[in-house]
């Protein structure tokens, strides 16, 4: 049984994003120095993360998620609990 | 704003949260152009950390093209303002063009972008605009 890894959620994070930008990005990628991550392409994204790990975010926090590491921590705090 | 309201034609919106009636924003339809049904929308304000963007945007538009039957509908956004400009294009609105020293902001003239929305483009951009809706409404 394949064991899923901090490692792995930022890699598919980091691919989500890359796509619906349509570009390469790292790890550290963040919406805030990206003009091209506007408010469309965030909630792409976000429900993009949700569908691929079967998560829901709260409405609440969906505008803070400001780049790969803050998305992939909190898919991480879903699916290691 | 009290201007505003004098003109004929022009429409401003509050965007409201339903459920919580929290008033999200502002956003407005002017420069209504009858004779070639062609309106401008803007003055789109919206609070820090606002997800109504979206929606905003779909109701605008909705009102222009279903309830105005307007041909097309246009925005202007200052070239620098790259987020916004990037919205308009991941809306799907492939009708733009550069429109240099076009905006005056406090006697400094700036390029502006022009995003024109035709009709027939509006059942495209109205269902990828319904879906986000949609889901965010869910939560």
């Amino acid at each position: 049984v394949a064991v899923l890894q901090r490692a792995d959620v930022e890699l598919q994070v980091r691919e989500i994003v890359g796509t619906v930008l349509r570009k390469e990005v790292d790890a550290n990628h963040l919406r805030s120095s990206d003009p091209s991550w506007d408010s469309l392409n965030h909630v792409e994204i976000i429900f993009s993360v949700e569908d691929s790990f079967d998560v829901r975010f709260d409405r609440g926090i969906l505008d803070s998620l400001n780049g790969i590491q803050q998305i992939t921590e909190s898919v991480w705090l879903y699916v290691a609990t | 704003l009290k201007n505003y309201y004098d003109r004929a034609g022009d429409y401003y919106f509050v965007v409201e949260e339903k459920t919580s009636c929290r008033k999200e924003g502002l956003v407005s339809l002017y420069n209504l152009d009858n004779l070639n049904s062609r309106a401008e929308w803007g003055r789109w304000l919206l609070r820090r950390g606002s997800l109504a963007a979206v929606e905003s945007v779909l109701l605008i538009f909705t009102f222009a093209f279903q309830m105005l039957k307007m041909n097309s509908v246009y925005s202007l956004t200052v070239a620098d303002n790259k987020k916004v400009v990037s919205f308009h294009n991941s809306v799907g609105i492939t009708s733009q063009r550069e429109l240099p020293e076009y905006i005056l902001i406090n006697t400094v003239l700036h390029d502006a972008v022009e995003h024109s929305l035709d009709v027939r483009d509006w059942p495209a951009v109205r269902g990828k605009l319904e879906n986000y809706a949609r889901r965010l409404e869910e939560r």
